[in-house]
Formats: structure tokens, sequence, C-alpha cells
């Protein structure tokens, strides 16, 4: 009986099992040995053994850890707020259907499309030492010696935030236009009918009806930029060093790669990945439960 | 492995293949090109076998190797650079040439770079792999504003403050403001890292603090450039620098790449220090045999072939043929007979060079280096603290966990 109840069932099963085999073995399976391995000594060389919590205590009493979770808080902070703001004030002001605002978000855009290791490459030129690099250049036409952007501790945090957020904003922008779009214009028109200056209509109607979008595009910001890899690694990392000048660029994720790829302590690595993880649920779960919750009052 | 060359060659297609020898090279796509004069020599003596040598980009490196060890599966041979070579096989990931091929290891030891040799042999004498190239730091200048390079480490600064006049700076290039680029300086100066046990930090040694303090002159009388990478060569063409240290690799490329200094620049060895010794570092590659190559004794027998001086010849006029350069460390007395640019610098320098300290902990522990270097050049610390600092943390962590990696 449960069986020719069920039976009509079994296709569709058959269908989506490939993905859930995959999403088992790719996604779930490492995950869960990431786990394990977090809790052994393991060097890839021989099998791993287990040591408890000793990994997670090495993680925690070495200096370098903190300091590239120091970095990253700060990375992740600076690149979600301006990204976010800007990206709102791009939004608002270039949202329409002409075609000069259309060219405008275009033009924001096309980093999120043509960016990885040629457009950080780029930026390396830009930023480099020498009086030719384009950020010297203007610098020297308002008759300013040339600063080291690449090798300044003091210039490595700026230079980071403004190719995160260079790289971010168009995207943001793109999803603000979507939400604002989907603000009904009868409250803008009520709200004009009720003399509502535009800055409240901004604070009373825009705002409110954009929380959602402003949770998702805040999440999934400060998801990526604790993430971080690719950017440190290629303006400030070498063969023989990761971190940049004073690990100013030293982030978690390239901690966990030099504590894992270069040094194959890959238990210390897992931890480092673990801890990463629990960070990421927990500032998830703030937003949504801020935001969100402001959100549905 | 992005761009993988595969030598798999069809001699002898008619009959079956007994095995596979897979070889991982770090470089570029043109770098499995190097590997052909091996390739058909090994070929010659052992038809059976088929071979493949692919590519490993620097960066991925030790990701992909470390992917390999773990699956048990993977290369029979690797090169990897000497920097962490040590440390792999302190790991148990490659194997003793020593043990495996004494008449190969000692082949090396009459023929080999004996800095390269030294930096893969560890403290008790395993010798993890066979030095494969090598490069090591020269100086470059422009001979229309400089007529010789400085000889030694006063002449320098002498030098480099009459350019920096002149409106021409000076430029570390390879390992700037790191452990790699304050190393010479010290081994000049009389210093080293470790003890020869590798039991403990010497880095706060007299000779360490005054290469420290020497080496911060370059950057705070001088005004080097800090970045990681400075574009030295370009700066070098356009003028901004008259005077720069970089790899042995620009020997070959300078002119290919910068048309503007052709017929206007010169290398030659790094100026003497206290001691007088013109140390460099010597980086570069060693060849390895994974602990886990089902094909060990082929494995080996390869190694033994290429290292064959006709064979090492041929790999090195391959290289030149296509704009390369390829120094063959473990049979450096084949490189007086090569056709190479700067010939005499480069020979000069080469007798005088030493890889990155051979402790398998040094691979964990050369941050701490750095940061000391950084601390000094970057944040005006003071060379004796901050080396003493750097070696007790190191110390302290080899007396916890002794000299593993």
């Amino acid at each position: 009986m449960i069986w020719r109840r069920h039976r009509r069932h079994l296709k569709d099963a058959l269908l989506v099992a490939p993905f859930f085999a995959l999403f088992a073995l790719f996604g779930v399976w490492p995950v869960l040995r990431s786990a394990w391995l977090s809790f052994t000594d393991y060097h890839a060389t021989d099998d791993p053994v287990w040591v408890g919590t000793r990994n997670y205590a090495e993680l925690f009493a070495d200096e370098r850890f903190w300091t590239a979770l120091g970095n990253t808080a700060t990375y992740m902070a600076s690149v979600s707020v301006i990204a976010v703001v800007l990206g709102l004030v791009l939004a608002l002001n270039f949202g329409s259907n002409s075609r000069l605002h259309q060219w405008v978000r275009v033009a924001f855009f096309l980093p999120a499309v043509a960016g990885g290791v040629g457009a950080i490459s780029a930026w390396k030129w830009l930023a480099n030492s020498e009086a030719y690099g384009l950020f010297n250049s203007i610098r020297a036409a308002f008759g300013l010696e040339p600063a080291r952007f690449l090798g300044d501790p003091q210039w490595t945090m700026p230079v980071l935030v403004l190719v995160g957020v260079w790289s971010v904003l168009g995207y943001n922008l793109i999803i603000f236009v979507a939400g604002l779009r989907a603000i009904p214009e009868d409250l803008y028109q009520a709200a004009r009918l009720d003399g509502a200056s535009r800055w409240q209509q901004l604070l009373h109607i825009t705002l409110p009806n954009l929380r959602p979008t402003l949770v998702y595009v805040s999440v999934t910001g400060m998801v990526a930029s604790f993430q971080v890899f690719y950017e440190p690694y290629l303006l400030y990392g070498a063969v023989d060093t990761l971190g940049g000048p004073l690990d100013s660029a030293l982030m978690l994720v390239t901690y966990l790669f030099d504590r894992g790829f270069r040094q194959l302590d890959l238990g210390v690595a897992s931890a480092a990945a673990w801890v990463l993880t629990t960070l990421l649920f927990g500032l998830t779960w703030i937003n949504l439960r801020f935001i969100g919750r402001e959100g549905a009052r | 492995m992005k761009l993988a060359l595969s030598l798999l060659l069809a001699t002898g297609c008619g009959q079956a293949l007994a095995a596979r020898l897979v070889i991982w090279m770090v470089g570029d796509d043109k770098t499995p090109r190097l590997m052909q004069p091996a390739v058909e020599a090994y070929r010659a003596r052992h038809p059976g076998v088929a071979i493949e040598v692919r590519d490993v980009p620097w960066a991925d490196a030790m990701t992909k190797y470390s992917a390999a060890l773990a699956s048990r599966r993977g290369p029979d041979l690797i090169t990897a650079s000497s920097s962490y070579a040590i440390s792999l096989g302190a790991k148990g990931a490659l194997v003793d040439l020593n043990q495996a091929a004494p008449e190969l290891a000692r082949e090396l030891d009459r023929h080999a770079n004996p800095g390269a040799l030294r930096a893969i042999r560890s403290p008790d004498g395993v010798l993890y792999g066979a030095p494969f190239d090598m490069h090591v730091q020269l100086q470059y200048h422009r001979t229309d504003l400089l007529a010789r390079a400085p000889a030694d480490w006063d002449g320098f600064l002498a030098t480099a403050r009459a350019l920096r006049a002149q409106g021409h700076g000076f430029a570390q290039q390879w390992g700037n403001t790191n452990w790699l680029g304050f190393y010479p300086y010290l081994r000049q100066s009389g210093g080293a890292v470790y003890d020869a046990s590798c039991r403990r930090a010497i880095i706060d040694s007299p000779e360490a603090v005054r290469a420290l303090t020497y080496y911060a002159r370059l950057y705070r009388e001088l005004q080097a450039p800090t970045d990681g990478w400075p574009d030295a060569d370009g700066g070098l063409e356009s003028g901004a620098y008259g005077l720069m240290q970089s790899g042995t690799w620009l020997l070959s490329r300078l002119d290919m790449t910068h048309k503007g200094l052709v017929g206007k620049w010169a290398a030659a060895p790094l100026p003497t220090g206290p001691t007088g010794k013109r140390t460099a570092v010597l980086g570069g590659t060693v060849l390895a045999v994974m602990r886990f190559s089902p094909n060990r004794e082929l494995a080996l027998d390869f190694m033994r072939t290429l290292y064959q001086p006709e064979v090492t010849r041929r790999m090195a006029e391959a290289a030149l043929q296509y704009g390369g350069m390829w120094l063959p460390s473990g049979r450096q007395d084949q490189i007086a007979a090569l056709p190479l640019p700067h010939r005499q610098a480069l020979l000069d320098q080469l007798a005088d060079a030493e890889g990155p300290p051979p402790c398998p902990a040094w691979m964990r522990q050369d941050y701490i280096v750095t940061r000391a270097v950084q601390r000094v050049v970057l944040a005006d610390g003071d060379p004796q603290t901050e080396l003493s600092r750097a070696a007790a943390v190191m110390s302290r962590a080899l007396a916890v966990q002794g000299p593993k990696p």
C-alpha cells in the first residue's frame, strides 16, 4: 500500500538523486572530513593522528592568526559598509531607464564581469612605487613624493578596500536598483500628496521597503569579504612571503592557505577553516536577527 | 596545471607500454620543454615506458603536491622550490637519495653546486633530492650611468648615493624587504639563521645585527622601494633606477623585454661584505622522487639519465633556444661551457651562493625573520631588539617542537 502510494515519486527521486549524490560527495563529505581533521595532526604524508583540541589551542596562541583576524574584520567592515552605502547612493541616482543611467550602471558593473587576476594585475601596475605608476603620477602632478602603496603597511588596507569596493560596487548597484523598482509607486505618490520631502520619502518609504534587499546585500557582502583571498594574495603575496608588509595584508583565508598548503599543517588549517565558518555563521545570524527582525516589524 | 605538455613519445607505439612515469615541474607552460632531451635519452634506454611531463604554476605547487600526497597518488618525480623541498622531505614526502641511489648521490657530491646541495641535505645527512636548476642574485646597472658595479658594501652605498643625487635610485627586486633579500647580507657578514644542528636560532648574533643595520640603510638612506616586487627592470630601462639587484633569469630576458636597455646594461656579482664574501641567495628547484611513487626504480633511473653530462648539456642548450635559461645545479661543471650572457659574473656569483637554511623548521619560521626585517625597515625598529625577539621566538618553538618541520 505504502509502496503504491510512493511509487509515483520514484521517478522524481531518481531525477534529483545525482544532484544529492554529488552534493553529498563534494559538499557535505569534505566539510565533515575537515571538521574531523581539525582535531588531528595531519601533514598529508601520513595518516591523521587524533590530538583533541591541540590545533585550536595552537591557533589561538598564534599571533599571526589574530593579526589575520583583525585585518579580515577591518577589511570586511570597511568594504561592506562602503560598498552598501555607495551602491545605494548610486542606485538612487542612476536607477532610471534613461540611456545615461543604463551606461553608468554598465560601467559600474563591468568589474564584476571583468575582475579576476587580470584586473588585480592592472591594480598592481596602477599602485606600484615607481614614479610612473598612475597613482604616483597623480601625486607627482600635485608636487607630492611617490608613495609606497604596495610597500607601506599604512597603505595596505586603503588599497585593499579600494580594490574590494571597486569589484563589488556594480553588483550592489544592480541589486539595489531591482529592489527599488519593487517598491510600489503608490506609496511615493501618497507621500507626496501628504507633503513628504525627498528625505522623508527615503527614510520612511525607501529604506524600510528596501530592508530585505539590504539584508541580502549585507550578508552576502560580509560573507564574501570575510573570505577574501586573491586580492591580497596577488597584490602582496610572493613565493616566499604571503602577508605583505608587516603582515598588513594577511587575511584569514591567506593564513589558512599558508598553514595548510605552504607549511602542510592541514590539521591547523582545518581548525582555522572551522573558526572562519563559525564566525561567518555568527555574523549571518546577527544580521538576520537584527536587520531581518527590524524589517519584519 | 593549466597547460600541460604531454611528452608521450610515439616511438614503439605498437608495443604495450609497461609503465608510465609522471613528472610535475614547477614553472610555466614552456618548462616541460626543458625535459625533452632527458626524455629522449631515457626512452632510448626504456622504450616501453611512457613519460608525461606537466607544468605546475609556482603559486599552486604546494597545493597540488599536498593533494597528491594526501591521495597517495600523483607524480613519480617532482621539481620543487628549494625553499620548501627540505620541509617536504622531512615530512616524509620524498625519497632519500643516499639510500635509494647512493651512486647518484656521490655523483652529485662531485658535480653539483655545493650551496644547492647543502640546501637539500638535512642536518643528519639525508639527501631529499637532486639540485635541478638554480638562480642567484646579481647586480644589474646601467652602463651609461655607471661604468662599474660597486665591489663592496661601502662602495655600494657611496655609488648608490651618487646615483641618487643624479636622480637614479636603487631597487632590490627578488626578496625585497623579506628574509630572502636580507639573507645575502646576513651570510656576507658571517651570520646564519640556525646553528649547525638546527636546534637553536642564532639570528641575533653580532654579525646578523650588523647585516640588518646595513640592510636597513638601503631603505633609509637610499629610499629603495619597499614593494614586494618592485618593477626594478622597468625602472632600469626608464632610468628611475641606475642600479638594482635581482635574479639571474634577467640575464636572458632583459634585452627581449626591455628594448630600450639593449647595449646599456651590465651584470656583476653582489658587493662583498665585511668577511670578504659576496654570498647570494641560491634559489631554484630540486628534482625528487615522491615517496608514494609506484615506479620508484624507474624514476631513479630517469634521474641517473638526466644527470649524465651530455643530457644536461642538451637540456641547457634547449632552454637557451626557446629564450629561457636553465642552469643545471646538479651538474654545475656544465655551466662554464654554455654560451650564456654575462657568464663570468654568473660563474663568480655561483661560486659563492647559499640556499635557504637547510633546516626542516625553516618553512614554518621564515616569516619570523621577515617580520624582524620589516619591523626594522618599515617601522624603524632597532636591529638588535628585533633580531633578539625573533631568535627567542624561534628557539622557543624549536625547544618545544624540536627541529621538525
